[in-house]
């Protein structure tokens, strides 16, 4: 287990470098600098600025520095836009709004997901069944930026109940419309592979086995079967990191949360190259260690696989 | 000896394209307490499926019909709730396709003792001591270690032990091995047979042995039921079925078996095609292949009649004696 656990670390590290390579040379052969704006700034000034951010400096320098200072001082360098802030600030600050909602993100969808895929299941072929089988098939494929905009309409301008925007500190009144927004579809996606998984998991010869001994049936759901079939449903954990990881991007746009999502699009359009890599890193930081943390809960419920 | 066990008219049907098909039709049987009925037939001939029936796992496709009194509450009418306390306590089942049969996230320990654990209301570290000692019983070695082994740490012939003695512990009243020990090499398999054996004596177990080796339900079983195309077409003591079958079925069936040829050399097989079960059919199943058909065997379906003490026989002829 530490072994295994060491050995993706050993493989994450050239990974993670990999990407910082490849996203500093990306910024690299992109047309145009940080300051290259509406007015061209006189020859001196421009010279002075280039210095000021280690832009004189041959260019595999400037890669060098980066990394170091990233390894060393979890420094990821000056904001090119914003002169008096530093991307780890802008990290810092986004960080934590869109660590809360992702979060509570996955325990919702996981949750009610495997909920309603068990239930699902369970009655298999019945109303119940029937209901969830078809608004799953729905919400699945209703996207971010529609499920938002219907959310607000509902609750915030018929109903009035909750605020239509801002963080106001992680305020749960706050947090509310970006999770279900961004829950919508995951729910449904995971209560779909979960009633499959369920139903594959209750047809087979070990479930008979336990109707044998006389097990009550929540028993058998809960000891004997929900284990093995929420086997998928871990696999399926890595790519709604990624499906989180993009849709905060829309989540901070539309409800205006500040996360981290926003200053990944604003470093973008101003061409604030040390953000948008910073930024960079960090997804592929997480994505690594949410992989690392699937493949430990895959182990923890499959002994089959030895770490 | 008191009667533990008696099965009246089982049917069982299963809902199919074609139509309904009735893959058990008025099976009649009792069991006897520390009695082992031995159970053959060709593949396909609904043993397993009247087993199943009776513990109430038939596939969601299947119904039976008819009763099966354990005591006397009739298991085939029980609410989920009544049939899941006879379940593992009063009568328990050794299934024939073992793959899988195992929950692999859970240790073999545990899967033995949750039983005890459920129906005895034992503690669950106390239920895991009495699943070590049960795992010694059925002959693993080592025992203490591999109560704490995931299935699949275990080889196929532990694993089909530990099923066996899965469905021991709780000893119970009625106990169906279908093709247990089939996996199992001679030496374990002699042991197993020899546990069996002492379960009944001791415990007054009433053991269904379901196997395609009359050798080996002739060495250990009191009575022999014969089923074919769904029905029981003779019961008698193992004595009298071996030494004087009657009905043709059973007779091409121990004609069958190498043991039964080897003086003459060729394997005898049963000719002609194998039976239909589609509901609604006349005559006696076995009509078409039967070597003694008449006219009335395609119109009129023979029952189970006695011949002898302790013998019944479906057949409308009575072949015994000279005739093979
Ligand atoms: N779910 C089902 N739907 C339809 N037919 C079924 C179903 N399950 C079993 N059958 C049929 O029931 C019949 C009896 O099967 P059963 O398993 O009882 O045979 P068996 O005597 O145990 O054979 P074997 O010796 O091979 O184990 C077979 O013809 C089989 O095709
Ligand atoms: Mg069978």
């Amino acid at each position: 287990m530490i072994r295994f656990i060491l050995r993706r670390l050993a493989i994450a590290i050239p990974t993670l470098l990999a990407l910082i390579v490849v996203s500093f040379i990306l910024m690299k052969v992109a047309p145009g600098n940080p300051f290259t704006g509406e007015k061209t700034l006189p020859k001196e000034v421009m010279a002075n600025i280039m210095a000021r951010y280690g832009l004189d400096k041959p260019e595999w320098q400037q890669l060098l520095d980066y990394i170091s200072n990233i390894v060393l001082h979890f420094d990821f360098g000056p904001s090119f836009k914003y002169k008096d802030r530093s991307v780890t600030e802008i990290i810092a600050q986004g960080f934590p709004v869109t660590f809360t909602y992702g979060m509570w993100t996955f325990v919702v969808s996981t949750v009610l997901g495997v909920f309603v895929g068990v239930l699902a299941a369970v009655r298999q072929n019945s109303w119940v069944d029937y209901l969830s089988l078809g608004i799953t098939i729905g919400a699945q494929v209703v996207p971010v930026y529609v499920v938002a905009p219907l959310l607000v309409l509902i609750f915030t301008l018929w109903l009035g109940w909750l605020p239509g925007g801002g963080w106001n500190g992680g305020h749960w009144s706050n947090v509310i419309l970006p999770v279900v927004a961004l829950s919508f579809s995951l729910v449904a996606s995971v209560a779909r592979i979960m009633r499959s998984s369920m139903l594959e998991v209750l047809g087979s010869n070990y479930i008979r086995t336990a109707r044998a001994k006389g097990i009550p049936g929540y028993k058998i759901i809960l000891r004997h079967a929900l284990r093995p079939a929420l086997l998928p449903v871990v696999t399926y954990l890595a790519p709604m990191l990624v499906y989180v990881i993009t849709g905060s991007v829309i989540i901070d746009m539309y409800f205006s949360t500040g996360g981290i999502g926003s200053a990944f699009v604003n470093s973008a359009l101003n061409r604030d190259y040390s953000t948008a890599m910073g930024i960079t890193i960090l997804y592929g930081t997480l994505t690594i260690a949410g992989n690392l943390l699937v493949d430990l809960i895959y182990a923890w419920i499959d002994p089959k696989i030895r770490l | 000896m008191p009667r533990i066990m008696s099965v009246e008219n089982l049917s069982v049907r299963f809902a199919s394209r074609s139509g309904q098909i009735e893959v058990v039709k008025d099976l009649n049987f009792d069991l006897w307490t520390g009695q082992v009925l031995g159970l053959v037939g060709e593949s396909g001939s609904g043993k397993t499926q009247a087993f199943l029936a009776i513990m109430g796992l038939l596939a969601r496709n299947g119904r039976a019909e008819g009763r099966a009194l354990l005591g006397d509450v009739d298991l085939l009418q029980l609410k989920p709730r009544a049939l899941n306390r006879m379940r593992g306590r009063e009568i328990a089942m050794v299934f024939q396709d073992t793959a899988a049969a195992l929950n692999p996230t859970l240790r073999i320990g545990i899967q033995m003792a949750e039983v005890l654990a459920l129906h005895h209301a034992v503690p669950l570290p106390q239920a895991e001591l009495a699943a070590i000692d049960m795992l010694d019983m059925v002959g693993i070695s080592d025992p203490e270690r591999r109560a704490r082994c995931y299935p699949h740490e275990l080889s196929g012939g532990m694993r089909q032990r530990v099923l066996i003695g899965m469905a021991l512990m709780c000893r119970p009243k009625v106990l169906i091995a279908d093709e247990a020990t089939a996996s199992l090499d001679a030496t374990v398999q002699a042991q197993i047979l020899t546990l069996f054996k002492t379960v009944c004596d001791r415990l007054g177990t009433a053991l269904v042995l379901i196997t395609h080796d009359l050798s080996l339900a002739a060495s250990i079983a009191d009575r022999m039921m014969v089923m074919y195309a769904g029905q029981a077409v003779e019961i008698a003591t193992t004595d009298a079925l071996f030494h004087d079958p009657r009905h043709p079925y059973t007779r091409g069936l121990l004609a069958s078996t190498p043991a039964a040829t080897v003086t003459r050399g060729k394997l005898y097989t049963i000719p002609g095609p194998p039976p239909r079960l589609l509901e609604g059919e006349r005559g006696c199943r076995f009509n078409p292949r039967c070597p003694h058909r008449a006219a009335h065997c395609v119109e009129l379906a023979p029952i189970l009649r006695p011949v002898a003490l302790d013998h019944q026989v479906a057949c409308h002829f009575d072949i015994g004696g000279a005739s093979q």
